[in-house]
């Protein structure tokens, strides 16, 4: 048993301390809101929050993560008050498919924390989330929309 | 006109378990007409629209939403028509099976080629449309008023001499028993308040909560998980596996071979199931292409670009003979590789079988096609067999044509009656079985007369043919003419260039990796040489190019 501080919640989970984190969310806690895209850290779609820094949780093992105060994008939102990076992705309809936007959201949301008002050479530098539907543009405007509001 | 009561309506005993409350069409009430009814009970005024005593109106798509807006486009066309509120407005796909049960009465499912809207937007508008004049019937008929004195806007259907009102769900469950209208007028565009209008898609907010439910999120009770491998190289089979190896390892339930070329292994998760494949001894008869490589590929297409035989596209003139004469010869091979469709979304299909039933979860460009392979896969006659379309993290065209995911689905399933069975392809899987889009080279020769203008041009492509694979039956006397897209005489596929003495052709050379349909087709690679050749002409000419192209 691995406990996890997940959204808030602690909870136990019965898996192999090797597991990728992604997995014991998705498989064990339920949350599905972190998608699997490419297993090997490279497209960002199961990016959560590691004690509020982006971490790409399908490489690391859920033992690592036991007792550090993980972030899904479940639980972004303030209960029904949208995050302001959810809020601006609304705003601009960043979103197609979707699939890589929770993703894309939850690493937006770290980089504001430690940049407020992200460059667009601190956006290419570190927003580096693959999306196939090819949104990057409204990515863009999205980030400099939610760094004003 | 009147609207007369239904007389016939064919009544449909269909159960469905489609998550997120899909349809239960036609359960036979035990007083008055038969009506088609949505599963929450609320009546359907045509096949298109359901409309619930809240006033919600339930807009039924046929096409798939994979983010390119079809949904929200869709439901636009039919609210336009009905003359409904559009913050009522919602939408529910209905499901192949219950479609081939009605006659196709949604119309194709298929979705691709950018045709969801162009190809359906008459008879959804008409649906729409019917709806309405139904139900303002209705509305005539309760206040016991000529129809042609009422009208309705924003679902509030109003009696104009007497300044009556009555909204949509108090009048929906009697126009539902009203016989629909024959013909009826469609709106003129200019005078649309929602259809051709930027309005906000219907669909955005769960995809930034984490709420949407995409294939690969599905949960059922007892379901299980699968993790598949085929063979490396396609046209290869399993030789061996040994099961014995991982059927001890942590919540593995079975290991199966699907068809002959593939092996799962099912366990409790997927990490668990991956983890036990990944561990699994496999043996493979890697068949007639172990040896091919990317460089025997390119070395067919090499040969192919120079031949004496290919298939004309385009030809005017005397192309040849213009190049042999030329003051100044231009040339330029190019090269355009296999591309993944890499759907963010790897491949995955749940299904459940037992020898009565088979259901199939999935995300599909085409409910319909996703429904002719559970029926091969499965063996069962469409009346045993049901699909339900989930959101898609991507399309591409990769989920159209193909539904390779949806047959292995169905196939472990099988070996495990009763139980949901979930099938998701690692990003690795996703990669090497694609169906690529086609993998071509192709030599440009360019004549310049003594002026430097374009006297004469041979464009050879040399490579893969997407229709000789998917579509054969497209063939014309064995040429593709889908190779030519961007290149043809006429049509939609025109080429944007005159000259004066031109040969387009294709000698087909067909590498044994499966190609397919993906985003703009053969435009792409098309367009990339016959631009940049151009440009080179241009620069040979000593011309800027981008006026040379203009002109």
């Amino acid at each position: 048993m691995i406990e996890l501080n997940i959204n808030g919640r602690s909870l136990k989970v019965d898996v192999e301390p090797d597991t990728p984190l992604l997995w014991a969310i998705r498989e064990q806690v339920g949350l599905t809101g972190t998608k699997y895209g490419c297993g090997v850290a490279q497209c960002g779609s199961c990016t959560v929050h590691i004690d509020g820094a982006a971490v790409r949780s399908c490489v690391m093992p859920v033992n690592a993560a036991a007792g550090k105060k993980i972030t899904t994008i479940e639980g972004l939102a303030s209960g029904s008050v949208l995050h302001k990076v959810q809020k601006a992705w609304l705003d601009h309809e960043v979103a197609q498919c979707g699939y890589c936007q929770t993703g894309m959201i939850m690493a937006v949301a770290a980089l504001l924390k430690e940049k407020p008002r992200p460059t667009d050479a601190d956006i290419d530098a570190t927003i580096t989330n693959i999306c196939r539907c090819g949104t990057f543009q409204q990515v863009r405007e999205a980030i400099h929309a939610a760094a004003k509001a | 006109m009147t609207i007369m009561p239904k007389m016939n309506r064919r009544s449909f005993i269909i159960s469905t378990a489609a998550i997120g409350g899909g349809l239960a069409l036609g359960l036979r009430l035990p007083f008055g007409p038969e009506v088609v009814r949505a599963a929450d009970g609320s009546p359907e005024i045509t096949a298109w629209v359901v409309i619930r005593p809240d006033d919600t109106v339930v807009v039924r798509i046929a096409r798939s939403e994979m983010g390119q807006g079809t949904l929200t486009g869709l439901a636009q066309l039919v609210a336009e028509e009905l003359e409904c509120n559009w913050s009522k407005v919602t939408t529910e796909y209905p499901t192949p099976g219950q479609s081939v049960a009605r006659k196709r009465i949604w119309g194709d499912f298929s979705t691709g080629g950018s045709r969801g809207i162009r190809e359906s937007h008459d008879y959804v508008r008409k649906g729409g449309a019917t709806a309405r004049e139904m139900l303002i019937q209705a509305a005539a008929n309760e206040w016991k008023v000529p129809a042609s004195e009422c009208s309705a806007a924003n679902s509030v259907i109003t009696h104009k001499p007497s300044g009556r009102t009555i909204t949509y769900g108090k009048v929906a469950e009697a126009a539902s028993r009203l016989e629909p209208p024959k013909d009826v007028k469609l709106k003129d565009p200019k005078d649309w308040k929602i259809a051709g209008k930027p309005l906000a898609r219907l669909d955005t907010l769960d995809k930034l909560t984490g709420k949407q439910v995409y294939g690969f999120d599905l949960k059922l009770p007892g379901m299980l998980n699968a993790a598949i491998k085929d063979c490396p190289v396609f046209g290869g089979k399993i030789k061996s596996f040994d099961a014995a190896k991982v059927t001890g390892m942590k919540g593995v339930k079975k290991v199966v071979q699907v068809g002959d070329s593939a092996v799962a292994v099912v366990a409790d998760t997927w990490w668990h199931a991956k983890k036990a494949l990944d561990a699994l001894p496999i043996v493979w008869d890697e068949g007639p292409n172990a040896r091919a490589s990317s460089a025997t590929i390119a070395a067919m297409l090499k040969e192919g670009l120079d031949a004496p035989q290919a298939f004309v596209g385009n030809q005017n003139g005397d192309a040849k003979a213009a190049i042999a004469g030329a003051a100044k010869k231009i040339e330029a091979v190019y090269s355009y590789p296999f591309q993944n469709h890499a759907c963010m979304e790897p491949m995955n299909a749940t299904a459940r079988y037992t020898p009565e039933r088979c259901e199939v979860w999935c995300p599909t460009q085409n409910g319909e096609a996703a429904f002719a392979a559970t029926l091969a896969a499965s063996g069962l006659p469409a009346d045993k067999c049901e699909v339900y379309k989930i959101h898609l993290g991507g399309g591409f065209g990769r989920r159209g044509a193909f539904h390779d995911y949806v047959t292995q689905a169905v196939l472990i399933a099988k070996q495990m009656p009763g139980t949901p069975v979930k099938l998701l392809w690692s990003r690795e899987e996703d990669m090497a079985h694609g169906h690529y889009h086609p993998i071509t080279q192709c030599k440009l020769t360019g004549a310049l007369d003594a002026d430097n203008n374009l006297a004469g041009l041979h464009m050879r492509i040399s490579g893969q043919s997407i229709l000789t694979v998917v579509r054969p039956q497209a063939l014309q006397d064995g040429r593709d003419p889908a190779t030519f897209q961007g290149l043809s005489p006429k049509g939609e596929f025109a080429l944007g260039y005159t000259v004066p003495s031109l040969l387009i052709d294709h000698a087909m050379r067909n590498p044994h990796v499966p190609p397919g349909f993906w985003r703009g087709v053969n435009i792409n690679q098309n367009a990339i040489y016959l631009e940049c050749f151009m440009d080179e002409l241009a620069q040979a000419a000593g011309q800027d190019a981008l006026e040379s192209g203009a002109s």
